[in-house]
């Protein structure tokens, strides 16, 4: 078959019937892909589960041509990668796509490398650049060594291969076109259920209390917020927007927070969605653990503070006048009951 | 005049209890010739213990109760001892003599009776050594008994006023003219002296011996370098052994007096924390006496190690105060360094917060963990030439260090350091990317393979481009490369900046024009000034900008107080106790400056940390000499 008639497929992530964000990412690696290929085949967005999901058709505006769409009660379990990449397998076997693309997560971890399995190809993970030379070969990019050194991957097999991209590389896809996709429906095929693991429960960590390199959302309290009671805040304003407390030395040497919380140069480096930097002066010291984070809130008393070069949102004002006042807001859009005092 | 073959008798045998008890010391004065070697070296001893110089420094009424005591013991010592001769003096030269032996009786009494309220008045928390009291007592005993003895045999011979002996006299006016008391006040006084010589080695007077040994077989390396470890130094790899310190380093222990100057002008100490170098010294020596040392000289190193805790080890910022002050050529620091690489080599334990910046090391090369390919960042735009580059025009090396390539405030430094150079005419490259960490951190961690790896990596490209002289910006890379690569078989010079920068305005090869209307009081880095003794180019630069104020701050030169961030303490936590550089800080606020200059990038990043945290209104500012020459000079 020809490789430019081959459709490019990505593979939908959702969640309580809404789209994950990452998914929209995968939309323009797939048309640039579709591109580079020849530009015959089609941008397929790949939806498996059990229930409706919302906003399927929109997938259209951000460049998915069609969408195809596996509902089936068994795929009502999240997370079960056996019964996950048959159902996948089945689909791709009949379609034959040119290869598979995900955003790399635990789920797609599982899930890629399963499927691969069944289908006897490449799974290539933590991609992050995917080329195709002239000859029509896949080269996919991926950090080695801590990200020190890079690899360049030459991807000579004939079968689709299932590619998963580093979510940091996926850009936010913002909608364009007008055109909605086609959603079709799909089959599951004969896939049992016995065996394998189940998921017998999903426990939501407590962001607060998240590892900070983990969360999404940093919310760091430096010098300027102060020690024990006055660090309160701080938790108060993480509690609100769901992000993990942590600080800076100064907090840590007061031991108002256990070092695993300390982001900096002795501490750890962090690369949030989103850090809310909270009296904190920037010293590189303190910048080297943080500077990667997407976007920057800094809030400090100095409007000369070395912070706001980092800032994409500089306040100048004081912690302990202006966080009180944005907490009752966002508590209040919450409909949060005022938090519990005295934590920890 | 001894009398009798028995008292001859006595005194021998008081000499060979004497000797048998010094023999027991762990200290060998063999080991340390032959192991570590150290020749004796006199011509430092005479001058040291004539002159007394460096123990009346620093503290002078009780250096000059010692320099008392000294000579007024020791110079009556050797009289009596010429007296046992069948010699004779002209009359007035021994009168003389007399006169002056009872003058220093005097000046003994009063030096001793203050030593002896000193020792029992000091609060017994800073560990002041009260087993002086013995023999000081013994010591008073003596000269009190000799001045009856003097009195007694007055009284019997001469009646009236002797002018050679005007305390004898004295006292021979209130003793009864008795043959009797004077032969049993001369008994008295020489038993006294035989008690007290018997005790030498079992009291605090072993000193007499040990300081001095340690004083004539002192180390005659630089103080900034600090000794490769003891044990076997292999190609890729020092295998520790369970030897912790040398021979040399056991003298040390033996000869410290627990004076507690190391303590008074320990930054760590007076900031509160766990670490006294007092204690850490005297703590090794009780160690080492608890169980004296086999024939072998081997020392379980272990049972060392767990003499002082992990949490004094770590709190030291390497800043050579103790060193500088100890009277006796103790070096409580190298003691420190060393119970760190028997954490780290031997145990694997560090602090925690430390780790990734080692990691970074062993990875990277550099303490940030940037990578060696963009250590040549910093210059961009700048056309500094590498010594990789052919038909390079370079008459020195600039050695830009980890801070230099990668520290944002110190990157600027840098370039205004080109500035000047190149202003000076001074014809300079840099190894761009195949610089690495000078290794000073690490060592001073405790991770000596690390150190010998960089060092190692770094000395072979030294090799490769026929490096003849270096100039550095870091106090530390300056005195790593000057001190520590000697081992490695360096022999190229090594400038710090200042001292470069000091030369070139000397030559006016560099004009300042534009002011700087401040006062500035200059900080002492550690790494330039206790130990390289570059203290002076400092002032000069900052003199030869028009405008400024130079003061001092009350802790200077020598005494000047550390930053808090040396030998690795800028990645450790701090604890207990307050921050170092808000102590500094402090004195710095009440010393009134505008500003304050420096010259180490360790020294900026803690003393700004330490001024922001004070919260002031117009917090005084650091700047770095460099800086402050750079924005003075004419375009």
């Amino acid at each position: 078959m020809d490789a430019g008639m081959k459709d490019i497929w990505l593979y939908v992530q959702h969640r309580d019937g809404a789209v994950e964000e990452p998914t929209y990412g995968l939309t323009a690696e797939a048309r640039r892909l579709r591109a580079s290929l020849g530009g015959g085949g089609l941008v397929t967005a790949v939806v498996l589960g059990n229930g409706p999901v919302a906003g399927l058709e929109e997938m259209g505006f951000h460049g998915a041509d069609r969408v195809l769409v596996v509902d089936d009660e068994r795929l009502a379990e999240r997370c079960r990668g056996d019964v996950f990449a048959r159902a996948l397998a089945g689909l791709a076997e009949r379609h034959g796509p040119a290869c598979v693309l995900m955003a790399q997560t635990a789920e797609t971890l599982d899930l890629g490398a399963r499927s691969a399995a069944l289908l006897e190809t490449a799974f290539i993970s933590r991609v992050m650049d995917l080329q195709v030379d002239e000859d029509g070969v896949l080269h996919a990019h991926r950090p080695v060594a801590n990200g020190y050194l890079f690899e360049r991957l030459r991807c000579t097999d004939p079968k689709a291969p299932i590619i998963a991209f580093l979510p940091a590389v996926l850009a936010e896809s913002v909608p364009e076109g007008e055109t909605r996709a086609e959603v079709l429906a799909e089959s599951m095929g004969a896939v049992s259920l016995d065996g394998g693991a189940r998921v017998l429960r999903v426990e939501e960590a407590d962001p607060g209390e998240l590892d900070i390199e983990e969360a999404d959302i940093v919310v760091c309290g430096g010098r300027g917020v102060g020690r024990d009671a006055d660090f309160d805040i701080i938790h108060r304003l993480a509690r609100a927007i769901d992000g993990s407390v942590a600080g800076t030395r100064p907090i840590i040497d007061w031991q108002t927070l256990p070092y695993e919380r300390q982001i900096g140069q002795t501490g750890k480096t962090v690369m949030p969605r989103l850090i809310v930097n909270c009296g904190i002066s920037g010293a590189n010291e303190y910048t080297a653990g943080m500077e990667k984070a997407q976007v920057n809130i800094a809030v400090n008393t100095d409007p000369r503070a070395r912070i706001f070069r980092f800032a994409d949102l500089g306040v100048v004002a004081d912690i302990h006048r202006l966080l009180p006042h944005l907490c009752e807001r966002l508590e209040a859009l919450r409909g949060h009951e005022p938090p519990a005092a005295g934590k920890d | 005049m001894l009398t009798t073959a028995l008292d001859y008798i006595l005194v021998l045998a008081a000499v060979i209890v004497m000797l048998a008890g010094f023999a027991r010391r762990p200290a060998r004065v063999r080991q340390v010739v032959e192991e570590s070697r150290r020749p004796a070296d006199f011509g430092y001893f005479l001058s040291y213990i004539l002159g007394h110089g460096r123990i009346v420094g620093g503290r002078p009424l009780a250096g000059i109760a010692h320099l008392a005591v000294f000579w007024g013991v020791g110079l009556p010592l050797v009289v009596i001892a010429f007296a046992q001769f069948p010699l004779v003096l002209p009359a007035g030269i021994a009168g003389l003599l007399s006169l002056v032996m009872d003058v220093l009786g005097l000046v003994v009494l009063a030096a001793g009776v203050y030593f002896l309220i000193r020792r029992l008045t000091s609060a017994p928390d800073l560990g002041a050594p009260r087993r002086v009291v013995v023999p000081l007592l013994l010591l008073l005993v003596i000269v009190l008994s000799g001045f009856v003895v003097e009195g007694a045999r007055l009284r019997l011979t001469a009646a009236g006023y002797a002018w050679q002996s005007p305390v004898g006299w004295c006292c021979s006016s209130v003793l009864p003219a008795s043959p009797l008391l004077m032969q049993a006040a001369l008994r008295f006084h020489f038993f006294a002296v035989l008690l007290f010589v018997v005790l030498l080695p079992f009291t605090f007077m072993r000193h007499l011996l040990a300081a001095s040994l340690n004083v004539l077989y002192r180390d005659r390396g630089h103080r900034g370098a600090l000794t490769p470890a003891a044990g076997v130094v292999t190609e890729n790899a020092l295998l520790a052994g369970d030897r912790l310190f040398d021979a040399g380093q056991l003298l040390e222990l033996d000869a410290c007096v627990a004076c507690g100057r190391c303590a008074e002008n320990c930054p760590a100490a007076l900031a509160g924390k766990v670490l006294n170098p007092r204690r850490v010294v005297q703590n090794l020596a009780r160690c080492l006496e608890a169980a004296p040392v086999p024939a072998g000289g081997n020392i379980d190193a272990s049972r060392l190690a767990d003499a002082v805790s992990a949490e004094e080890m770590w709190a030291c910022t390497g800043c050579m105060a103790c060193v500088e002050h100890c009277p006796v050529l103790v070096r409580p620091l190298v003691k420190v360094i060393g119970l760190r690489r028997h954490e780290v080599q031997m145990h694997g334990r560090m602090p925690a917060e430390a780790v990734p910046m080692i990691r970074n090391l062993e990875i990277y090369g550099d303490v940030d963990g940037r990578g060696c390919a963009h250590r040549g960042d910093w210059a961009h735009g700048l056309d500094v030439p590498h010594l990789s580059e052919r038909d390079v025009d370079a008459e020195m090396l600039l050695w830009v260090g980890c801070q230099g390539a990668f520290h944002p405030r110190y990157r600027e430094v840098l370039r205004e350091l080109v500035k000047i150079l190149r202003a000076g005419g001074v014809r300079f490259g840099i190894l761009g990317t195949e610089e690495r960490c000078c290794g000073d951190a690490a060592r001073r961690l405790g991770d000596e393979n690390l150190f010998l790896s960089l060092a190692r990596e770094n000395m072979d490209v030294f090799n490769k481009y026929g490096v003849r002289r270096i100039v550095a910006v870091c106090p530390h890379g300056y005195n790593t490369l000057k001190n520590e690569y000697r081992e490695l078989g360096a022999d190229f010079e090594v400038w710090h900046a200042v001292e470069c920068i000091a030369d070139l305005i000397r030559n006016r090869r560099v004009t300042l024009r534009y002011p700087l209307e401040k006062s500035l009081a200059i900080h002492d880095p550690c790494y330039l000034g206790r130990v390289n003794g570059i203290y002076e180019p400092l002032r000069t630069v900052v003199r030869a900008v028009p405008g400024v104020r130079l003061t001092e701050l009350p802790r200077n030169r020598e005494r000047a107080l550390c930053c808090g961030g040396g030998a690795g303490r800028m990645w450790l936590h701090e604890k207990p106790g307050q921050s170092i550089n808000q102590l500094r800080a402090r004195e710095i606020r009440e010393c009134g400056v505008e500003a304050v200059g420096a010259a180490c990038p360790f020294c900026l990043t803690m003393l700004e940390d330490g001024i922001g945290s004070l919260e002031l209104e117009s917090p005084p500012r650091v700047l770095d000499i460099v800086e402050i020459v750079a924005a003075s000079m004419a375009d």
